[in-house]
């Protein structure tokens, strides 16, 4: 008897989990309180505004002889499409790949402003990319994959899915399965995109999404991946698609 | 002064050496997987080590070893903050054996292929990308194991 309702209850559990549905997307920033949200929404109060100030100080920025972002982009980026500031990472004609939005960025810096090419999260280049990404404030996030682009979200995919580390956990296991569930004190949330270049209070600083990525390997007990991997691509894609009628709220206010 | 740096270097390479040595040493306990009813059990105690109950409930509450009240509510009222993600575990020993407890807490894979529950005595080659300073380390000792084992098995339903 007691093993038989073990095992009928072990079945229900290991259906549920296959059957599993991707939730509705839904914004980190539905899991903050009411004071921390109205701290994101206040331009003075969001202490990620500072980052935006700095990266549009550097797209106004040129040296002698050398065009700055803002001679194409217009003085503060009005010239950017917004809807196309939130499709990123977006498969590229011209370069035949999937760039991110900070590859995007950086291609216009070495290519258009023959610039010395930077590390990948090197800090101009993430305030570049908060100030950009902020530009769209509010714009709905339509990420599109395409037959040149799928195998990138096809293994966004399955590392999404991998156990890493000694804690062997997935992404998918706290952002999918169990997202909106009080592990210890903390709500899961489902680690959505729409908000990075974030600022945490956890480590008070601007985070780009592939340190972030970095500290959630780190709490798996496991290597991270390099920034501006492969891997790490492939997962900012994989999420990205997950965020897709989300507005982007760059910068926003996370733990 | 080079040659300083090298012998530093040599120095610190071998005392690397020898306490990761240290660490894989500590070798691993074999365990036999069985059937109990149907249910995945580890009869034999790891190492044949003795649980010591008290120890067991320090080791679930501690962020750093067991952590189980991330996941689980327990009979731990003292602690704030029990987590939802597992079932709750008050009166866990009246519905299992130790024995498949002990399956359990090696590797909750065991049991349920799909668990997000970590495999605390999982073998540490078994790991995908474990960062360099768990290299060759379990999760949680056979002596950790054996003490929660013990700890679970006073969960008879207080509450
Ligand atoms: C990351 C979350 C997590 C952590 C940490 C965790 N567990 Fe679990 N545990 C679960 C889940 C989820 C289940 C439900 C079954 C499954 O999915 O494997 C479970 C099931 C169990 C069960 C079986 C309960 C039942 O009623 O069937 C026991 C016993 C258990 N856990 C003990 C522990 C102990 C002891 C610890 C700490 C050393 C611990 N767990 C840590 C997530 C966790």
């Amino acid at each position: 008897m007691k093993t038989s309702g073990l095992l009928v209850c072990w079945i229900m559990l290991y259906s549920m989990q296959i059957m599993a549905q991707p939730p509705v997307p839904t914004s980190g920033y539905d899991f903050l309180g009411k004071d921390i949200q109205a701290i994101q929404d206040d331009e003075f109060l969001n202490p990620g505004m500072p980052t935006v100030e700095l990266g549009s100080q550097i797209f106004q920025e040129s040296e002698e002889g050398e065009k700055s972002c803002a001679s194409c982009h217009g003085e503060e980026g009005q010239m950017m499409d917004k809807a196309k500031i939130a499709s990123y990472p977006a498969y590229q004609k011209k370069y035949k790949k999937v760039h991110t939005l900070q590859e995007r960025i950086h291609a216009c810096w070495t290519d258009k402003q023959d610039r010395f090419p930077l590390l990948y999260d090197d800090p101009k280049l993430v305030a570049l990319e908060t100030f950009v990404r902020s530009l769209a404030r509010g714009t709905v996030i339509d990420v599109e994959v395409n037959q040149h682009s799928r195998a990138l979200y096809e293994q966004g995919e399955k590392l999404y899915k991998k156990r890493f580390g000694q804690m062997a956990m997935t992404c998918h296991h706290c952002h999918v399965q169990y997202q909106g569930i009080f592990m210890r004190g903390r709500k899961l949330t489902q680690g959505q995109t729409n908000g990075f270049p974030v600022y945490r209070f956890n480590s008070d600083r601007v985070t780009s999404l592939h340190r972030r990525f970095n500290e959630c390997f780190v709490e798996l007990r496991a290597e991270p991946f390099e920034a501006g991997s492969q891997e790490y691509k492939a997962l900012e894609f994989y999420i990205g698609v997950m965020s897709n009628g989300l507005k982007v709220e760059t910068p926003a206010v996370r733990f | 002064m080079g040659q300083n740096i090298i012998f530093f270097s040599a120095l610190l390479v071998s005392v690397y050496l020898a306490l990761s040595q240290n660490v894989l040493a500590d070798s691993y306990c074999q365990w036999d997987l069985a059937k109990e009813n149907n249910f995945p059990a580890i009869e034999k105690p790891l190492c044949d080590l003795k649980g010591d109950a008290q120890r067991g409930k320090k080791i679930a509450i501690d962020r750093g070893l067991g952590n189980c009240l991330a996941c689980h509510a327990m009979p731990i009222p003292e602690e704030d903050f029990h987590g939802q993600i597992g079932p709750a575990l008050y009166d866990v020993a009246k519905r299992y054996s130790e024995a498949q407890l002990r399956a359990r807490m090696v590797d909750a894979k065991l049991v349920n292929p799909q668990s997000i529950m970590p495999g605390f005595y999982q073998h540490p080659d078994k790991h995908h990308r474990l960062a360099f300073r768990y290299e060759g380390k379990t999760f949680l000792s056979a002596q950790h194991i054996e003490d929660i084992i013990a700890y679970l098995l006073t969960l008879k339903g207080q509450q």
